[in-house]
């Protein structure tokens, strides 16, 4: 029940910081993705089903925001969360390091998969131009941003955790 | 236990998985969830951006001054005059922006504009668009062009009932043909990444230098005539190349577009019938 209280407060505002308030910060080109750090901290911390509920509501809501074709944040969003979910937390736990190259293969993985849809929709893309001055300023934006929210995620998580009972 | 756990997790992973694939394919078809999401958070974004206008207008944010005394009734004061000025700088700023647009909108009466709000941008960083607090019930359709102070700004593409997307003309999918003021040059003014534009198929013969002032030409009836486009800052012309290109800077800042106009009774023209290629006659 916390964690999806958590999810209905947190994932908007998400959505609505990243809309509304990132690019208008002093360096508009770097724009870190916001939904999918937050998603994927929780996602890394806690492999449980709510993972995955909160990046399919993620993913809507920030397609609701986009003019791109629907379902496509959605559908990047939802396949890095479910890679990172089903690879499990205690293997992510093991090492401080892991969730950071969890993180940049998920950011690559994320802009690979929308930028296809995109292009797969008939967008015009520069793929060059696009790996230089969106995917890598994301990459280290994105990571940077990983190591507030990772362990942030973890202490919720840990807090919100059931007391595992053996009989 | 654990592996139910996982067969339960990975159950609903597998359905909410097929569930995005669902929904990427029936794409406008899914307009209606689209539409009642867009109902929901328009009222949350307009807030947002109200409350973040200072952050999103750096010179107007009326940073306050040190507070030199610790004396809390002096702090009270200053913290309650330095409000006042915030508000006062942003009502200045408000003012000024309004001038610059009644202004444009004078230049071109022959038009009816609306006024609207940039409440926010696209989430995606591979597309150029921005969403604006007004919609169908505002009298906003689809293709009407968008002005700011400083020249054109791009097309509405969607309109809900209270917000509607807006394609900057800094996206590469979105073509404005535009005529060089001062040589009478006719080219298509097309985006190349953020806030950048490039003009293309200009003729070789053409004589353009870095100044020169681009308005719309018209030509496709997609934008009215006449409107500010930009201004030529280098030219590229390679003798094996067929036409000329140019580098274009527009007077627009589009990372921090806060107020646009709509103009609500240009028609664009659909000129696809007279361009269709006639059957050719059966004998």
């Amino acid at each position: 029940m916390t964690q999806l209280l958590l999810g209905i407060g947190l994932l908007p505002l998400a959505a609505l910081l990243q809309s509304s308030v990132l690019p208008h910060l002093p360096f508009p080109a770097l724009r870190p993705d916001l939904m999918l750090v937050i998603v994927l901290a929780w996602n890394l911390a806690r492999s449980h089903r709510d993972g995955l509920l909160w990046a399919f509501a993620g993913g809507l809501l920030l397609d609701t925001l986009s003019a791109g074709p629907f379902g496509a944040m959605l559908l990047a969003l939802f396949v890095v969360s479910l890679t990172a979910n089903f690879i499990g937390a205690p293997l992510w736990n093991a090492n401080p390091l892991l969730p950071l190259l969890g993180t940049v293969a998920g950011v690559v993985m994320y802009h690979a998969i929308y930028a296809g849809v995109l292009w797969l929709w008939g967008w015009q893309l520069d793929w060059r131009a696009a790996a230089i001055s969106v995917v890598l300023p994301a990459v280290f934006l994105d990571t940077a941003l990983m190591l507030l929210a990772y362990p942030l995620a973890r202490r919720i998580a840990r807090s919100i955790a059931l007391p595992q009972v053996s009989l | 236990m654990r592996r139910f756990s996982f067969l339960g997790r990975f159950s609903l992973g597998l359905l909410l998985l097929a569930a995005a694939v669902l929904l990427l394919a029936l794409g406008q078809r899914a307009g209606g969830l689209r539409a009642a999401l867009t109902r929901v958070l328009t009222p949350l974004q307009q807030f947002v951006a109200q409350q973040t206008l200072p952050l999103r207008q750096p010179g107007s944010s009326g940073a306050p001054a040190p507070v030199l005394t610790q004396v809390a009734e002096l702090q009270e004061r200053v913290s309650s005059l330095q409000g006042e000025v915030t508000r006062l700088r942003e009502s200045e700023s408000q003012r000024l922006l309004l001038a610059q647009l009644l202004k444009l909108a004078r230049s071109n009466p022959e038009y009816s504009y609306l006024a609207a709000q940039v409440i926010g941008r696209d989430v995606s960083p591979y597309l150029q668009y921005v969403l604006v607090d007004r919609g169908r019930a505002d009298g906003l359709l689809p293709d009407m062009p968008v002005l700011a102070a400083d020249g054109l700004v791009g097309i509405v593409t969607e309109a809900t009932a209270s917000a509607a997307k807006v394609l900057l003309i800094t996206d590469p999918t979105l073509v404005v043909n535009v005529r060089v003021q001062r040589s009478r040059v006719e080219g298509q003014l097309r985006g190349s990444g953020p806030g950048l534009l490039r003009l293309d198929f200009l003729p070789m013969e053409a004589q353009l230098e870095a100044g020169d002032q681009l308005v719309t030409s018209g030509i496709g009836g997609k934008f009215p005539p006449n409107l500010q486009a930009g201004t030529i800052t280098s030219v590229r012309r390679r003798d094996y190349d067929v036409f000329q290109e140019a580098d274009v800077q527009s007077a627009i800042n589009f990372s921090n577009l806060e107020l646009v106009l709509i103009i609500t009774n240009f028609t664009p023209l659909d000129l696809a019938p007279l361009l269709a290629t006639p059957a050719p006659a059966t004998p």
